[in-house]
């Protein structure tokens, strides 16, 4: 890999296997991330841009527009997407089934965290918590949706995700609120 | 080592949902000693008795639901729980001797401190 364009990664720990050295591009790192602590703290960085991703990202589409001129932009941006690399690994992913050498009295934390996702609604936002829980979520939990997944990497604060969920649901059930005044509960 | 939050929650009706893996350890502690090479002597254990959280939640103010089995949560058991619009707490017991898939974090202690 010469280049990789990161967006919106801190290169955590739990994230880099250890910040492994086969996450570093041959030549050039650039990492578009809104807290400018993280640019450049676990990982040499080419270059780095602080802001927002969607607005990161529409500029610089913005630019190769102005600098690749209209026709070749469009026909570079507007080029299908192929997911299947990331399709396959999904599949992959999901595909954990129980350990039939599992026959324990209690439950596998692996499998714990598949019927929790099973079990609880697709909209629902996760809060996990810093301990071995963490790492069984983010191991074998599937978080495909924006906003639906908090762990608090940054300093590893314990007891975080314990107060937070409460904050998220209530934020939940106002922005609930705005939308349809008349069928929330709240 | 925090879980009052549970009350302020019940205190002003935001139906939060908590999940405790329930393990009776300080898991990161108890495998990261285990996992390093010599294995760290127990000494001050970080095993303890199992904890009853679903009774700790009702006595914050929760619904508390124990579930001591594999298999036990089931999305009819959620949806039950979800329509009740109070904060709840499912304490599920869980096999804490499983190693977590947290090899990384041993390949550094080893690393800085073995």
């Amino acid at each position: 890999m010469d280049v990789l364009i990161a967006v919106g990664v801190g290169f955590g720990e739990m994230t880099t296997g250890g910040w492994d050295k086969k996450m570093l591009p041959a030549k050039h790192l650039i990492h578009i991330e809104i807290d400018p602590e993280k640019i450049g703290r676990n990982y040499p960085t080419s270059v780095g841009v602080v802001g927002d991703a969607k607005i990161v990202l529409n500029e610089l589409a913005y630019a190769v527009k102005r600098k690749a001129g209209i026709g070749i932009a469009e026909k570079v941006l507007k080029r299908p997407f192929d997911s299947s690399d990331i399709d396959s690994f999904k599949a992959t992913h999901i595909s954990v089934e129980p350990d039939p050498e599992n026959t324990g009295t209690l439950y596998h934390p692996r499998d714990l965290v598949r019927d929790i996702q099973k079990s609880f609604p697709e909209d629902t936002a996760y809060f996990v918590e810093i301990g071995t829980v963490m790492a069984w979520a983010i191991r074998y939990m599937v978080i495909d949706k924006p906003d639906s997944f908090f762990v608090p990497l940054g300093f590893g604060g314990m007891g975080y995700s314990t107060a937070a969920c409460v904050g998220g649901k209530l934020a939940r059930q106002i922005v609930r609120w705005y939308r349809c005044p008349e069928t929330a509960v709240f | 080592m925090t879980g009052l939050e549970v009350a302020t929650a019940a205190d002003y009706d935001v139906p939060a949902i908590w999940i405790v893996f329930n393990n009776a350890m300080h898991g990161m502690i108890y495998h990261g000693m285990r996992s390093l090479s010599p294995p760290c002597p127990e000494g001050i254990s970080s095993r303890f008795k199992r904890v009853d959280f679903a009774k700790v939640g009702e006595g914050l103010g929760a619904i508390g639901v124990k579930i001591e089995k594999p298999g036990g949560l089931t999305p009819e058991l959620v949806q039950d729980v979800i329509k009740e619009n109070r904060p709840a707490i499912f304490d599920i017991w869980i096999d804490g001797e499983i190693l977590p898939p947290f090899g990384s974090r041993i390949k550094l202690i080893d690393k800085h401190f073995g």
